[in-house]
């Protein structure tokens, strides 16, 4: 039995790559995420900031990985859609815009909730020096701005290729 | 109003050349109502996709309107899409997470037509087909013969001059397939060109002029006495 799973898995790898690569590298980064927190928490020898540093980066990843299989997702679950919107005359930019502002959503929703969480705890965390700098509106819309950013280049490949695909394919596909 | 010259499609896949027309000549004149029948696989849908500019042909010449289309990017057919056609498709293609007046008014959301305007119109259109009481509610939440009503709604919503349905009354029971029937033969008697795509001969015998593909090809065109 065993040996049947390992061939269907691995035949499953073969056939989608692109989603097999997508889910190994989230794997390996949510590993990596795993490790460092652990160093962390037995008070490894890396300078604090530093650590900080990568597990921000580490975050950014997963977030953005995740994105990117929430892209694949939806495009292909509203393949029919986007080609009965062309059908009535959506061009190009009418459906660019629609799918890119579905996947900004959830991101600014995702702000509007982190937001005071982050104040409250960056404020807890500050007050532990002695001396720090205070926090600023700008410093979470410039974070705003960049998380956007990043979602939606993530996004875009799957939505350019969506958008300016004949409608008769997303049609046909039912 | 469209005329087809030796157009053919071919399909390729990465070892077969499916040929799904071959040679297919007619003209549809302004107003006309035509049905089009033959088998499964015969080509049928593919010759309404290329009338309805959602599908471009690998041979021949289309005037559309007088224009030659065939060389048109993608940008350019969208926009005598928008302008000038009504899509009802066999399987309704509403769009589930819209209510039925939100599914008709997509039709005239990319025509451009001013908010108020649109409200107007699709509560006309809706009223038209009969089913305003629903105008609110989910696709999901609407039979078949329903959604279909809904789907000539979003067709006539926004006045084209030609309608190409693709097996409107396929997925329906004799008494909605007729109400679709009658909407239709409405949207001609009011000037609009309509292409039909049919398998009931009951239906196709309400056309002006019925069209027989066999392989790709034209067979047999029949004209109705009016």
């Amino acid at each position: 039995m065993f040996r049947n799973v390992l061939a269907a898995t691995l035949g499953n790898l073969a056939r989608n790559r692109l989603y097999a690569a997508i889910s190994i590298g989230g794997l390996a980064v949510g590993m990596a995420a795993a490790i460092l927190t652990g160093l962390y928490v037995r008070g490894a020898t890396i300078q604090q900031g530093r650590l900080l540093d990568l597990l921000c980066a580490v975050a950014v990843m997963l977030a953005g990985l995740g994105l990117f299989g929430l892209a694949s997702f939806t495009v292909e679950r509203r393949t029919k859609e986007i080609g009965v919107r062309k059908a009535m005359g959506a061009s190009k930019a009418d459906v660019t815009r629609l799918l890119l502002w579905s996947f900004s959503r959830p991101v600014l929703w995702a702000n509007l909730i982190a937001w005071p969480l982050t104040w409250q705890a960056l404020q807890v965390w500050l007050e532990g020096f002695s001396r720090h700098i205070d926090l600023q509106p700008w410093m979470f819309l410039v974070s705003a701005a960049a998380a956007l950013l990043i979602a939606l280049a993530t996004v875009l490949a799957h939505t350019l290729r969506v958008a300016a695909a004949k409608p008769v394919r997303a049609l046909r596909y039912e | 109003m469209l005329k087809l010259t030796d157009i053919a499609k071919s399909y390729r896949t990465t070892e077969v050349e499916t040929r799904a027309l071959d040679g297919v000549s007619l003209e549809i004149g302004a107003g006309e109502f035509v049905a089009i029948m033959g088998p499964s696989g015969c080509g049928k849908s593919t010759l309404l996709n290329i009338l309805g500019l959602i599908d471009t042909p690998t041979e021949g010449s289309f005037l559309f309107l007088n224009e030659e289309i065939a060389s048109h990017s993608e940008d350019k057919l969208t926009k005598l899409r928008r302008a000038h056609i009504g899509f009802v498709f066999q399987s309704f293609n509403l769009i589930d997470d819209l209510t039925v007046a939100e599914n008709v008014e997509v039709a005239l959301i990319y025509r451009g037509v001013a908010a108020r305007e649109r409200k107007q119109r699709v509560a006309e259109a809706l009223d038209h087909v009969g089913i305003a009481h629903r105008a609110k509610h989910r696709p999901q939440q609407l039979s078949g013969g329903q959604q279909q009503r809904v789907a000539v709604a979003r067709a006539l919503v926004s006045r084209p001059k030609l309608i190409l349905a693709d097996e409107p009354t396929g997925n329906l029971d004799t008494a909605n397939g007729e109400a679709v029937m009658g909407l239709l033969q409405g949207a001609v008697d009011a000037g609009a060109t309509v292409v039909m795509v049919t398998h009931s001969l009951a239906h196709a015998a309400e056309a002006r002029r019925t069209i027989k593909l066999l392989d790709g090809r034209v067979v047999s065109e029949t004209l109705l006495a009016a």
